[in-house]
């Protein structure tokens, strides 16, 4: 026997009953009795009027900082040294170069 | 705004009754959903009560970008699936040998050109023992795609899982439903 054939045939059975749809009268009314006993639904919405809020101090915050580094850049002097600090920094965890060639 | 998103913000504002009315007018699709999956009635009312208190508890996150229905049914669909996932860990799938009505179709199926009415209770008993052996995503998608006639895409949608998933899990499932089929067939010895 030809397993497909029989699957597809099963299948086709499984089509050709669709369950049933009816619900029990009192169905509803039961549902009903303990939806009142959950706490209200909770409105996941309701935390982004407050990040609205924060919006705003955030924004001034940023233009301070912002206002304050470029005061400062222009007003101390550059270190010279700064990008040969940075570099050895960055490098250190290296071998030397030379000591491989 | 439509009537059930009507319904909805009365709920959201206080109105409990207003879920009432959201519950008789989904519930004979919810119940058809559920009959898909449990084995009695009264399984079935959990999983159809399930489905609606997740429903009112999570009714709040529901956007009305999509019709409510497509919501309630995506969370009904993963509700059953839970369902069967539970029922797998329990280990409550039932090993009994095959009934006479099963062998008498069986054997009207292998022996006869007519092929036998697919109306009989031995296919309706066949395909049930069938579908209980498949593991839970193989069962969901079988009874989504096979039987119930969905789209990949909808499947996709519905269970959260991708296109190219339900593909896979499709097309293991039914190698598995086969695989199941011919041991059937051979400890019947037809």
């Amino acid at each position: 026997m030809n397993a497909d054939q029989l699957v597809n045939a099963l299948l086709a059975a499984a089509r050709a009953h669709p369950p049933r749809d009816e619900a029990p009268d009192d169905f509803a009314r039961r549902i009903m009795a303990r939806v009142s006993q959950q706490p209200p639904p909770r409105i996941p919405r309701a935390w982004s009027p407050t990040l609205w809020h924060a919006a705003a101090p955030c924004l001034g915050l940023m233009l301070l900082v912002s206002v304050w580094s470029a005061l400062a850049s222009y007003y101390l002097d550059p270190d010279p040294l700064l990008d040969d600090h940075l570099e050895n920094t960055v490098f250190a965890a290296l071998p030397n170069p030379g000591e491989e060639w | 705004m439509d009537p059930d998103s009507k319904l909805i913000a009365a709920v959201l504002q206080g109105d409990i009754d207003s879920f009432e009315s959201l519950i008789q007018k989904y519930q004979p699709r919810l119940f058809a959903m559920a009959r898909r999956y449990a084995r009695n009635e009264t399984e079935v009312q959990d999983l159809v009560q399930e489905m609606l208190i997740k429903a009112y508890q999570r009714l709040g996150s529901f956007r009305g970008r999509a019709p409510f229905e497509h919501w309630l049914m995506r969370l009904a669909v993963r509700t059953c699936y839970d369902f069967l996932r539970a029922r797998r860990r329990n280990r409550e799938t039932a090993c009994t040998d095959l009934s006479d009505e099963e062998n008498q179709w069986l054997d009207q199926f292998a022996h006869h050109a007519a092929p036998p009415a697919e109306s009989e209770p031995g296919a309706r008993e066949l395909i049930q023992r069938s579908l209980d052996h498949l593991p839970p995503p193989a069962r969901l998608v079988i009874g989504l795609l096979e039987i119930e006639g969905r789209s990949v895409k909808e499947i996709a949608q519905l269970t959260g899982w991708s296109v190219p998933l339900v593909k896979v899990r499709a097309f293991r499932a039914r190698r598995m439903m086969r695989k199941y089929i011919e041991r059937l067939l051979r400890t019947s010895s037809l």
